[in-house]
């Protein structure tokens, strides 16, 4: 059963790479010449790319930032930051790769910059109940792991973020935040240790 | 497959990478090791649960104005390297002196023909500025714009010239509300007289000469600057909103600035470099020598008994007006070239004033008070503390030291982040001056760093302290909210928790923290086992606050969610 499902899956990600390769060429180039022409500073173009990937860099940013005043600042800081390196983006990274790494860099200054007195912002700890259980645990649950996703450090948050919620690759982490595939692996796989740690009790229960 | 191997290979397994081998010995061993299943069920839980979670949808009102600051952002950009690009470049001391002389051409204008100014309309209209980033939205009654240089006398103000440079001043029973272009407010009240002194994407700057403004300021990005000065005082902002009022005196010492923080924080400076950062709720009154923060003239007062009657405002800052007789000069340059934004002339000048070896100690370290101010102002927060650590060295009067510790202690704590080093200069603040003027916020300070390195016993120690030594302070209910939450979250000592919950309660029932406390309560009855008092605080909970953020939880934790649910 489990051996139909998987190559059933393998079956559907070979045809999603043979229909994008057959697109990809068109895809690759107009969006190479968009990027030239953002870079050369045609705003209208620039404009294009904002409209393109401003959801993207939302999701991740608001990710891991969470608190809406960061997230605004830091969603147009990315922007900014992409403006003013689009000229010296050689291409060597796909783009989403670029702006991704970007993203990640200007939400972690944010959260280094974030000052002690907004840890009064993560406060929805619940203390575990007793009765009505079920329905309790399934309405905190996922404030319970945004809180256990707070608490662990900075580097394994954003990997956990990048894999776990944002289903980007190991090696696309890697070549985004420019470290070793191992280290990504590690940081992952303690970051989650970390947060199971602080949710088992509720993990269990569920 | 072994529980060692398998635990090895949990993650990979979970994210299905393990080869289809292996996959099958880990399903194998996992129908026979329960350990080893809890292990994966949870791990499996909790990536289906990040993989949910949600991510709030924005509307395209939200983009189009983020789309609005980039552009403007890019905007400044470009402008910037067209400048880079076409200007002569001048030396940096020939700038300076350019400052200086400017500092004082305004200086001697605002107090010799400030009464004699001319007003007037520009009637040019090609120089209307479609991209102007101040723009009037709002005109009540008469009001009037004026520069030096014009002729003309009461002519009614030209909304579609340009702002920049022009006194704006409104008649009585009149008001005007201008606007900058990321939707920033200033509101001019009757009787008012401000000068737009500069208006561009980098620096908002304006002065007050008479009246009373009110800012409604949206967040600056960095090396924005907001700033409204009076001829004592000054408000930096970064995003906050605030009333100021300035009653001119024609002896300069009466006048008097007031600062009614709103929203946020204001640094207020007075002409003197006294500083204070006064919150939100708060206000201070500014005049030359002093700046006077109401809501802490008790503990002032407290701890200089030996002070005279007649000084019954106490300065907030050590820093005296007595001071400069030596080198008086120089100081004022540096002040000026500070206040010109010249910062790193300013540190030259300064830098040379305090190494002269035969100065007097007073004014070493107004010096090097005036550099650490203006390191901070280039936010280069690391230089400042070094500056502020000679002043603590060097400094011969207590009121000296005590500034610098608790300025090196805040910089340390909201610039640099440093927590631990926040926490050695707070515990240092508070043993070398218990009952100094910041004496309440270091100790909450430090109770808040304490808890947030997870130090949960010595920060619930410095609560207490801070509940008992200070019981008629404003802030004791958020003081009690985070003890109590210390006790329940973090200690799980609910009996304890309980008891400061039903205080906030019954002493500050309208209070912002009474929502949760009541909250809170409830759930430490239920910890407690106490259910009947507990739905029952629930049950309260719900009548009082019927559209509070609790009641989802209160409605299910009181049983009425599930009796509804099952009635249907």
């Amino acid at each position: 059963m489990l051996g139909t499902i998987l190559s059933k899956r393998k079956f559907l990600v070979n045809n999603l790479n043979n229909e994008y390769s057959s697109t990809n060429k068109y895809i690759v180039d107009s969006e190479k010449k968009l990027l030239e022409q953002a870079a050369k500073g045609d705003n209208e173009a620039f404009s294009q790319l904002f409209l393109k990937y401003k959801t993207l860099v939302y999701r991740v940013v608001y990710r891991l930032l969470r608190i809406q005043e960061d997230v605004d600042d830091a969603v147009q800081q990315t922007f900014i930051e992409v403006y003013k390196s689009l000229p010296g983006y050689e291409g060597k990274s796909k783009f989403t790769t670029w702006l991704y790494r970007i993203a990640v860099n200007v939400s972690i200054q944010h959260l280094r910059k974030r000052r002690s007195d907004t840890f009064s912002d993560f406060d929805p700890e619940i203390l575990p109940s007793e009765s009505n259980k079920d329905n309790l645990e399934h309405l905190e649950l996922h404030k319970q792991i945004e809180t256990a996703l707070d608490a662990i450090p900075i580097k394994k948050r954003v990997v956990v973020v990048l894999h776990d919620i944002e289903e980007r690759t190991m090696e696309e982490i890697a070549a985004i935040l420019n470290i070793p595939l191992g280290t990504v692996k590690s940081r992952l796989f303690h970051g989650r240790d970390e947060m199971r740690k602080k949710l088992q009790k509720i993990l269990e229960s569920v | 497959m072994r529980c060692s191997d398998f635990l090895k290979n949990l993650h990979q397994f979970a994210n299905n990478f393990l080869s289809d081998e292996l996959r099958e010995d880990a399903v194998v061993h996992m129908n026979e090791c329960r350990n080893c299943s809890d292990e994966f069920n949870s791990l499996k839980t909790l990536l289906q649960y990040l993989a949910q979670m949600p991510v709030p949808e924005k509307d395209d009102s939200y983009w189009q104005n983020i789309n609005l600051r980039i552009s403007s952002e890019i905007k400044q950009i470009s402008r910037e390297k067209d400048c880079n690009k076409s200007i002569l470049s001048f030396s940096r001391s020939s700038l300076g002196k350019w400052a200086i002389a400017a500092t004082l051409l305004i200086s001697v204008v605002s107090v010799s023909n400030y009464f004699s100014e001319k007003f007037f309309a520009k009637q040019n209209s090609s120089s209307v500025q479609e991209n102007s980033l101040l723009k009037i939205v709002d005109i009540q009654g008469q009001v009037f714009g004026d520069l030096p240089s014009d002729t003309d006398v009461k002519k009614p103000i030209d909304i579609k010239t340009s702002l920049e440079g022009k006194t704006i001043r409104t008649a009585a029973s009149s008001s005007l509300r201008l606007q900058t272009d990321d939707k920033s407010f200033l509101d001019v009240a009757e009787k008012t007289s401000l000068l737009i002194k500069e208006c561009n994407q980098k620096k908002q700057s304006f002065t007050l000469k008479q009246g009373t403004v009110t800012a409604q300021v949206n967040k600056r990005i960095a090396g924005q600057t907001y700033q409204i000065t009076t001829a004592n005082a000054s408000c930096k902002v970064v995003g906050t909103r605030f009333n100021l009022s300035f009653k001119d005196n024609p002896d300069p010492k009466e006048s008097q600035t007031i600062l009614h923080v709103l929203d946020g924080r204001v640094l207020f400076v007075n002409a003197r470099g006294c500083s204070v950062m006064v919150d939100s709720g708060y206000y201070a009154v500014a005049n030359l020598d002093t700046i006077i923060m109401p809501h802490l003239k008790r503990i002032v007062k407290k701890d200089k008994k030996a002070k005279s009657k007649n000084d019954s405002k106490d300065p907030v800052t050590p820093i005296t007006s007595k001071e400069p007789i030596l080198k008086g000069d120089a100081l004022k340059a540096a002040s000026a070239l500070m206040e010109s934004g010249s910062l790193d002339e300013a540190i030259e000048e300064l830098r040379k004033i305090h190494s002269i070896s035969d100065l007097p100690k007073n004014i070493r370290i107004k010096a090097l008070q005036k550099e650490a101010h203006c390191w901070k102002m280039k936010q280069n927060y690391s230089q400042a503390i070094k500056t502020l650590q000679q002043v603590l060295n060097q400094a011969n009067s207590e009121n000296q030291k005590e500034y610098a510790l608790f300025q090196i202690a805040s910089l340390q704590r909201n610039e640099i982040h440093d927590f631990n080093s926040a926490i050695l200069s707070l515990k240092q603040y508070l043993s070398d001056f218990p009952q100094g003027i910041w004496a309440e916020e270091a100790c909450i300070t430090l109770a808040e760093l304490y808890q947030l390195q997870k130090h949960y016993s010595k920060a619930s120690d410095l609560y207490q302290k801070f509940i008992s030594q200070y019981p008629k302070s404003i802030r004791l209910e958020s003081v009690l909210y985070s003890l109590g939450r210390i006790y329940s979250r973090d200690m799980q000592d609910c009996n304890k928790a309980l008891s400061i919950y039903s205080q906030i309660e019954s002493q500050y029932p309208n209070s912002n923290f009474a929502e949760d406390a009541l909250f809170w309560k409830a759930e430490c009855l239920f910890q407690l086992k106490r259910i009947s008092q507990s739905v029952s605080a629930y049950k309260q909970y719900l009548t009082r606050y019927p559209d509070g953020k609790w009641v989802t939880e209160a409605q299910i934790r009181s049983g009425y969610k599930i009796t509804a649910e099952t009635t249907q």
